[in-house]
């Protein structure tokens, strides 16, 4: 290429960058031995350069020695190119200018992370993926831990309290007598209803009353997208809940990893279905003091494996709140706020009938925003009273009704072993005739 | 993080929140748009939501990626029997078997396919095929339930849906023909509500609107004509309903023309206003349908003791 013509072209470059302008201008720069000069353009490759091609201008580089410039090039690459730099430089035994090729890209794009590379550059795995999503170690459980709360923090639900009293806080309190008929204490509970219905609340308030270790794991503290770490880390989990008996581990949304395996569609998750079983069964270890609390919106979805006796074999309905439940939720929610003495709480509780408690934090929400408006509209402050309730209630629906549709078809077809007797007796007991 | 995100949205089109899927599918198309598996599922979804020209787009980008995926080829076919055009359905699901000799979708495809085409003995060959791989799947079980329905088997029939609705009590085509069955056993209640499951699940299956209305037709003929006329103009689309409001004025034209040219002025006129009448009828008493129908739909409802 004639110099004119170069020229013209870095001031089309400088108009208006492309990649493939910095492709022909390196590579005429390359070819006219220039290689000093193309420094502009290594940023500006993104996805235009072939493999060979990248070759041809690492090879250029190399020869000038300036490692810099391969920074500036990896920058300008897309994740492909820059996953066949990483290579380019591993097979050509430059493993110091691949490993720090390798994590500069890592910092800036998460889908490059490679097994292989971590092993080839002698990156241990973990350093590499603090590199990407900084999470804590695997070992510290420590951030799972946490506070509990107390029976008396949640609203209504009396039955299941009464239960939960008797089937499973007991045994904790009492262990003795529980020993003395061999009955074992801990265990696996799932609690299982429309979603908004105090399930969590409730998990952590059992936990507080057992007076125990809490643990709360979210899905996202368990999942990873390394084969075998999920595994790793729900085995960690469960051995810091058995170094620190009694303890009470808490699942939140189980389905998400107890789904079954049959809609599996990778084998890590039915290896995780797996391993979590063996925590459960304790066949290696002792799980005698744990109790196994989760909580899911689709049972149905809960691999049959994990329902069998010994593992999450009581089944709870967290059932939506009842006309006492519900009044007593919305006095909960209102105090400390500024409301009128107008407030008809009857008559708001027969409204909100199907209505979940997060449904009525969220309608108490509905009436206080109200209230604010119309406090900015008088210019002076207004309590919340009942008319914003009226406002608000046509605005908001009960969300449990979706749930109670679907489930009374399981209740009815997939019934085995009573596993949605409750369900049933709670819709034949409330449902329109 | 994108093979999290195909799973939900895999899971959002099975449990029939298309939309949800479709907004997924369409993140993951953004990062990578020339994916025949996401092109695919969202052929399918599209498919759900009778968007069949799209779904045929999207197919069409899919197997130009990826000839090799048996799922496209199924997914074809359903495009093909929604535009009635059987026989290149069936050649789709035989590239389906060419790929995979024991697909079920393509074999319950073709027992489907066969069934349009009254060959009812290739249909339970294909069905029998499908139940030796999958005895206890859904699908195969309403396939089945729907053979001994067609012909004439109400025993058999109640006996495979209840096992269908054993495997999956949400599946829409086991709760229809359970609806169908129970109407067809005067269990009118029990029918109703399989009819409403269906239609609240897939508020566009045509299958689930005409049942209700027959439903309501044994209760009241008159009535459930009308319910049934209104469920198949409310589902047309923008494009057909437009059309039929211009045949319908060509055809009261016409009549009131020729019944002029008769010499019966005065039901030339009332044919006049009739053509009115139903303009009329199109704005008012399609709306007034679908809040009627939207009310009989009510999910669960308490009592009001609750």
């Amino acid at each position: 290429m004639d110099t004119k013509t170069l020229n013209n072209l870095k001031e089309a470059f400088e108009v208006a960058p492309s990649a493939e302008l910095a492709k022909i201008i390196t590579f005429a720069l390359i070819e006219s031995g220039n290689v000093d000069n193309i420094a502009p353009y290594l940023g500006s490759f993104g996805s235009s350069l072939s493999a060979m091609e990248l070759e041809q201008v690492v090879n250029a580089l190399e020869s000038s020695g300036n490692q810099e410039s391969l920074m500036i090039l990896e920058r300008g690459l897309d994740t492909t190119a820059c996953t066949n730099l990483v290579r380019l430089l591993i097979n050509s035994q430059k493993l110091e200018n691949a490993k720090a090729v390798y994590l500069s890209a890592l910092e800036r794009d998460t889908s490059i992370l490679n097994r292989e590379f971590d092993s080839l550059l002698g990156i241990e795995p973990h350093v590499a993926k603090l590199k990407v999503v900084e999470k804590a170690e695997i070992a510290d459980l420590s951030r799972y831990r946490q506070k509990t709360s107390d029976f008396n923090d949640v609203v209504g639900l009396d039955r299941i309290k009464k239960q939960i009293h008797k089937k499973i806080i007991l045994p904790f309190q009492s262990p003795s007598l529980f020993q003395r008929f061999k009955k074992k204490i801990g265990g696996g509970v799932l609690l299982y209803g429309p979603p908004g219905c105090g399930k969590t609340l409730l998990a952590r308030a059992t936990a507080g009353e057992c007076n125990a270790s809490f643990f709360n794991v979210e899905v996202s503290d368990v999942l990873d997208m390394y084969i075998g770490e999920s595994e790793q880390k729900l085995h960690a989990i469960f051995e810091k809940a058995r170094n620190e008996t009694p303890s009470v581990i808490f699942f939140d949304e189980l389905e998400a990893l107890a789904g079954k395996r049959e809609h599996a569609r990778n084998s890590s998750s039915a290896n995780t279905v797996s391993q979590f079983l063996t925590e459960l069964d304790g066949f290696s270890q002792n799980n005698e003091g744990i109790l196994v609390l989760a909580s899911t919106n689709v049972p149905w979805a809960i691999d049959a494996a994990f329902l069998r006796p010994g593992r999450f074999d009581r089944m709870f309905f967290v059932p939506p709140p009842d006309r006492e439940a519900r009044y007593g939720i919305l006095k909960h929610h209102i105090q400390n706020r500024p409301a009128s003495d107008d407030i008809n709480f009857n008559a708001l509780t027969n409204k909100t009938s199907g209505y979940s408690g997060a449904d009525l934090a969220n309608l108490i929400e509905m009436a206080a925003d109200e209230a604010i408006d119309e406090s900015l509209v008088q210019g002076i402050d207004v309590d919340i009273n009942f008319s914003h309730f009226k406002e608000a209630l046509q605005e908001s629906r009960a969300t449990t009704t979706e749930w109670l549709t679907t489930a009374r078809n399981y209740a009815r077809y997939a019934n085995d072993g009573g596993r949605y007797n409750d369900v049933l007796d709670f819709i034949n007991k409330n449902s329109k005739k | 993080m994108n093979e999290y995100k195909l799973e939900m949205a895999r899971r959002h089109y099975t449990q029939g929140s298309y939309e949800a899927s479709i907004r997924v599918l369409k993140e993951l198309l953004a990062d990578d748009p020339n994916s025949p598996t996401y092109h695919g599922i969202l052929a399918l979804n599209l498919i759900a939501q009778h968007r069949i020209y799209a779904a045929e787009y999207e197919l069409k980008i899919a197997l130009n990626q990826d000839p090799s995926l048996a799922f496209l080829y199924t997914t074809s076919a359903r495009v093909c029997l929604l535009k009635n055009k059987h026989n290149i359905a069936l050649e789709q699901c035989d590239e389906a078997l060419a790929l995979e000799v024991d697909n079920i979708e393509a074999l319950l495809l073709k027992n489907t396919i066969y069934k349009h085409l009254n060959q009812h003995e290739k249909a339970l060959s294909c069905l029998n095929h499908a139940a030796r791989l999958e005895p206890n799947s859904c699908d195969t079980l309403t396939a089945y339930g729907e053979h001994y329905y067609d012909i004439g088997n109400r025993k058999l029939a109640l006996e495979y849906a209840t096992q269908a609705l054993k495997s999956d009590p949400q599946d829409t085509d086991a709760n229809l023909l359970m609806g169908n069955i129970q109407l067809s056993l005067n269990n009118i209640k029990e029918a109703e509500y399989h009819a409403k499951f269906t239609i609240l699940r897939n508020p566009d299956s045509q299958a689930a609107l005409a049942l209700f209305a027959n439903i309501k037709m044994h209760k009241n003929i008159v009535f459930g004509l009308w319910w049934r006329f209104n469920s198949m103009i409310s589902n047309l689309s923008h494009l057909k309903g437009t059309m039929i409001l211009i045949g319908a004025y060509l055809f009261f034209n016409l009549l009131a023309r020729a019944v002029r040219d008769l010499g019966y002025l005065q039901i030339s006129t009332a044919i006049s206003y009739s053509w009115l009448a139903f303009v009329i009828y199109t704005w008012v008493g399609i709306p007034y349908y679908q809040r009627k129908l939207a009310k009989e739909l009510e999910k669960f409802s308490f009592n009001s003791d609750f």
